[in-house]
Order: C-alpha cells, then sequence, then structure tokens
C-alpha cells in the first residue's frame, strides 16, 4: 500500500510557530493509508521520515508574505528560501532538508507544503486569534490534499 | 603589516548563538574573544517547589539534544537525594540510553556540522553529490541512533520511560534483540565513515595547547553513566564535591559562566573521556584511535572530533555486549514505588558534549528546594577563550578568511550546544 504523512513542524511554545502542530489535534477520519507524524522541532529527523512514505503533506507556518492566518498548499519547487539559516537542529529550513532528501534519491514522489501565514513568532504559549480561527480551514485543505492522492490499496 | 578584523556574529553549524572576535595589526594580536550572548534559561529557578517526580521531566527541557542525559543526571541526583537504590537491569538500560544518545550526536555533528569543513564546503549540501555514499551511511547511522534511543527510553527526545529508581517500561526483550543485530550489522557502515574522515583529517589542525581534563572516570569501564570525577591533573574527586572542581565565575564578555579547577581553564567532552578513560575503550574503537593517533594525553582540541567518531564505535559495541548481559537474565522488574524524604544528591553523568551535573535538594515532602545544574558547554567556554590566545597569533600569516575559518573550525570542535530558537520558514514566490 502506498503510504502517506502527514507532518507537523512547529514549535507551540513560539506562538504562531506552533500552528503545524496544532492543526494535527483537528484531523480526524483519514484514510488508512495516511499516518499522522508530529515532528514538531525534530529538525533533521525529518530525513527519516521522508524516506518512509511514497507521499507527504508537511505542514508549518511560513511566511510568505500573506494575510494573518492566510493559506497556502504548495509544492516545494513554487518557493525559494529566503531565509538564511542552514541545518542547525534548532533553527531548521525544511526546504535545504528536502532538497538534500531529492538529492539523496529518497524524496517521496508526492510533496506538499500547508503553509499558514504567521502573525506573531514570540516566545509565548497559544495561537494569534486569526491563525487559531484559520485552524478547521487548515485541517479541511489538508484532508483535501490526501485524499486526493491516489491509494491503489483501496 | 596588514591588519586583521575578524567579527564572527552568531557563528553557524552549532547550537545556540555565539561571536568570535579577533583584531591583529603590526602582528600581534590585539584583541581575541569569545563571547557567549545568550540569555540565562532560569531552569533552576522554576523547578523549586516541584516534586521531585517532575524534576526529570521537567530538567530535560534544558536541551533538545542532551535531553536524554540530563534525565539521568536529574534522576541520579533525586536518587542520591532520597537514597533510593536501582536494579542491576536498570542500570544497565541506562548505560544503553546513553549511549543511544551519544550516538545520535556525535553522527549528526561529524555527519553534518564538521563533515563540511573536513571537505572545505559550506555545508552538506555539495557533498550530497560528490560523496553520496557517506552521506547516506551518515543518515543511516543517525536514523539507526534515533530509533535505538527510542526503543529504551520511550522517545528519541524528552524521554517517557526513565523515571526515579528505573523504568516506567522496559523495552522488550525481541527488541533488545533485534536492535542487537541491527547494531552488528551497522558496524560496516561506521567503518564507511570512519575511514572517510580518516582520509581527510588531515584537514584538521595541528594545534596543542596543554590544559586540563575532566571526566568521569571509573575502575572498570569507559565511565558515561557512572564514576568519580576524574581529572589528568588531579586524579580524581567525589561527585558530591563538584562545586570545588567546576569553580564557576563570572566574566564581562560572556552570558554563561567560565570555570576553572587546577589551571587558567579545562576541557571537558569526548576528548576529556577518551583522555581519562582510554584502556576501557572497545577493541574496535581502540583501533579506530590508533589509525588517527589519538592516544592519551591529546592536547589538540580538533581531536575532539576524532574522539567523538571513535566513542561512536564503542557505543556500537558496548551496546551489543550490554545486551547480551540484559537477556541473560532478563525480568518483568515492578515499577518502582517511593517513599519522598528530605535531603541533599549530586548526579553526574558523561554526555555527549561533557560532563553534567544537577543537584537538588529536597524537603521532607520531596519538593525542590533548591538545584543547580553545571552544563558541559559552560565549563568549556574558557578552555576556547584560552585556545584562541594560543591559537590566534600562529595564524597571522594566513588570508582573514581561512584565519576566520580556523577560528570557528576551533569552536565547532567543541561542539558546542548554546541553546534554542524558533522553527519558521521564510519564502518569496518565484516570478
Amino acid at each position: 500500500m502506498e503510504m502517506t504523512a502527514i507532518i507537523g513542524i512547529g514549535n507551540t511554545l513560539m506562538s504562531d510557530d506552533g500552528a503545524g502542530v496544532r492543526v494535527l489535534e483537528l484531523l480526524d477520519d483519514l484514510p488508512d493509508h495516511v499516518r499522522i507524524v508530529e515532528l514538531a522541532t525534530g529538525g533533521m529527523n525529518l530525513l527519516h521520515h521522508l524516506e518512509d512514505y511514497d507521499s507527504v503533506v508537511i505542514v508549518d507556518a511560513v511566511d510568505f508574505g500573506g494575510g494573518p492566518g492566510e493559506i497556502r498548499v504548495f509544492g516545494p519547487d513554487e518557493v525559494r528560501t529566503v531565509k538564511t539559516v542552514g541545518y542547525s537542529l534548532h533553527d531548521l529550513d525544511i526546504l535545504k532538508v528536502l532538497d538534500l532528501a531529492a538529492r539523496l534519491g529518497t524524496l517521496p514522489s508526492s510533496v506538499r507544503i500547508a503553509a499558514i501565514q504567521p502573525v506573531s513568532l514570540e516566545m509565548k504559549e497559544g495561537l494569534t486569534p486569526p491563525v487559531e480561527a484559520a485552524l478547521p480551514e487548515l485541517a479541511r485543505r489538508i484532508s483535501v490534499e490526501v485524499a486526493g492522492q491516489k491509494n491503489p490499496g483501496r | 603589516m596588514k591588519e586583521i578584523n575578524i567579527n564572527v556574529e552568531h557563528l553557524t553549524r552549532v547550537e545556540g548563538h555565539g561571536n568570535i572576535v579577533m583584531n591583529a595589526k603590526n602582528g600581534k594580536v590585539e584583541k581575541v574573544m569569545w563571547e557567549v550572548s545568550e540569555a540565562p534559561r532560569l531552569f533552576e529557578a522554576f523547578v523549586r517547589g516541584k516534586p521531585y517526580h517532575q524534576l526529570a521531566r521537567i530538567t530535560s527541557r534544558i536541551c533538545g539534544i542532551c535531553s536524554i542525559g540530563h534525565t539521568l543526571a536529574s534522576l541520579k541526583a533525586t536518587e542520591a537525594a532520597m537514597d533510593i537504590e536501582i536494579s542491576e537491569q536498570s542500570q544497565l538500560l541506562r548505560r544503553l540510553a546513553i549511549h543511544g544518545e551519544n550516538m545520535q550526536s556525535h553522527i549528526l555533528h561529524l555527519g553534518y556540522l564538521i563533515s563540511p569543513d573536513l571537505f572545505g564546503t559550506g555545508s552538506v549540501v555539495p557533498l550530497v553529490r560528490t560523496h553520496t555514499d557517506a552521506v547516506l551511511a551518515v543518515v543511516k547511522l543517525h536514523r539507526l541512533a534515533n530509533e535505538f534511543s527510542e526503543v529504551v527510553c520511550g522517545r528519541t527526545t524528552h524521554p517517557t520511560n526513565l523515571i526515579p529508581g528505573g523504568f516506567y517500561k522496559t523495552p522488550s526483550p525481541l527488541k533488545l534483540q533485534e536492535y542487537r543485530q541491527k547494531l552488528l550489522d551497522s558496524v560496516e557502515t561506521a567503518n564507511l565513515v570512519a575511514g572517510i574522515i580518516l582520509d581527510n583529517a588531515g584537514a584538521l589542525p595541528d594545534f596543542t595547547r596543554e590544559t586540563e581534563f575532566i571526566a568521569l572516570t571509573a575502575k572498570d569501564e569507559y565511565a558515561l553513566y557512572d564514576g568519580l570525577i576524574g581529572s589528568t591533573d588531579a586524579g580524581t574527586y567525589p561527585v558530591d564535591e563538584y562545586v570545588s572542581v567546576v569553580n564557576e565565575f563570572v566574566v564581562p564578555q560572556s552570558t554563561a559562566k567560565y570555570c576553572k579547577n587546577k589551571r587558567e581553564a579545562f576541557m571537558v567532552g569526548a576528548l576529556a573521556r577518551l583522555n581519562l578513560n582510554y584502556d576501557h575503550l572497545s577493541p574496535l574503537a581502540k583501533q579506530w584511535a590508533e589509525k588517527f593517533g589519538l592516544k592519551p594525553v591529546c592536547h589538540n582540541p580538533f581531536m575532539n572530533n576524532v574522539a567523538q567518531l571513535v566513542e561512536f564505535v564503542h557505543s556500537i559495541e558496548d551496546s551489543v555486549s550490554l545486551i547480551d548481559r540484559l537477556l541473560e537474565d532478563y525480568k518483568d522488574e515492578p515499577r518502582p514505588e517511593i517513599t519522598p524524604k528530605a535531603g541533599r544528591g549530586v548526579g553526574a553523568v558523561d554526555v555527549p558534549r561533557g560532563i553534567l551535573f544537577h543537584e537538588y535538594v529536597y524537603d521532607s515532602d520531596g519538593n525542590c528546594a533548591r538545584a543547580n545544574c553545571v552544563i558541559p558547554t559552560n565549563q568549556n567556554h574558557n578552555n576556547i577563550q584560552h585556545d584562541f590566545e594560543a591559537f590566534a597569533p600562529t595564524l597571522l600569516d594566513k588570508p582573514e578568511k581561512e584565519i576566520e575559518l580556523n577560528m570557528e573550525m576551533l569552536v565547532r570542535a567543541y561542539d558546542p550546544c548554546i541553546s534554542c530558537s524558533t522553527h519558521f520558514l521564510n519564502v518569496e514566490w518565484k516570478r
């Protein structure tokens, strides 16, 4: 069976950075071939999870210059990073890890990034109201993504 | 003569924030400084009043890389304070836990953070094209180390199985058997990585400054989980006397405290452990140490990278023999029951970056009245500064970029872990 993972990334102690993790709680009734991976701040370990799946949806707070809580679902090829950090465990650029996996030949055949525009990334528990309010829609968009992926086992 | 002005703000490929400042004029170093700019963490204050069974859970959050080490130091401090005995089986399992974490941390440091310096690339990405097999080997070893930690500790990071008095849940004998085989199978991969590092070890500067090395040491094993405080200058000290060994003090350039013992500074970490415990290395680990010409007492801080590699191999081999000992008589032990009492206890373990101390004082209800944690990176800052002062004058003939790289490599050799920050992407749309 082709396996799909929804991988939530973020730090729930850094306000909206935690959105990618918090939204996982809202996902239910997922098809059998879908697994939820709470990567949180697991950094380079993303590389190990990518190896195990045929397709992944990575959920993360992304500053793409959108409105507060705006959602975009896109492929890694559609953007370029303007972040200046590299591979330190504590400050990770997932696009760089995806690039690394592609070069190593371990990238799943389908990679989608479900992104939500953060308002605040300060050290604080809880999301800002616009991001909190957008979580159900983010969950819906993720479900649509995984439902749209082909599952020959079913 | 030329003027040299180096100012590296937020050095990369280390965990956290530190700066390198160096000025030289007319062939003389005027200023050279290792600055730490992180805010204090205050963990010692916010565990006050918390019950004993929460302490390891809370203090493991000091670090995302050494969370198993912090858990073990914390549990040992609590157990010492309350005279809690733990079974031999639990002690063996805890040794596996520490091996798992050392393997995770060492391969990550060597494979992702140090290899670009050895190959003269800015990051690991170009290596994927030129050394695909080596990078795949590193990823494989890192993954195995993570999974092994999870099997023993319940989670790779912030472990759940380890509790005061022993284990909440022990790994099944079947899982131990499975990972014993996986560890044996990984020896070939580890040899491949070690061979590639050996071929490129010429990139590590030949620099020596004599210093004191401090690590746990024991009569009958390569001490990581337990032992006395050992010093290459002064023999051994009981763990209880750690305060008079680390001698913390403050300096204006750093938000982290400095330490010293017999000399102006001392070093902790893999090289310190190897210098103090060399005879107890596993056979293959010792072979690799010999191939690199690494023998005690080695005073070249850059060789800390090699010592980590040697320890990685040691952890594979020692874990296999620990699992064999465990499986001889593996029992389903009951969960420990604890009656809290008042007391003071110190716990020391040697974690990836060096010797780590936790000390707690408990009241009669088992609530924490006072805590003190002395972490390895703090003990190394002062030694880094003294290395800077000795190393910088030897570099003045080199181009400025090369001086900068050499100074950066020196800091990275210590594998410093300065703090934690956020994880968000920042992108722009391709037109």
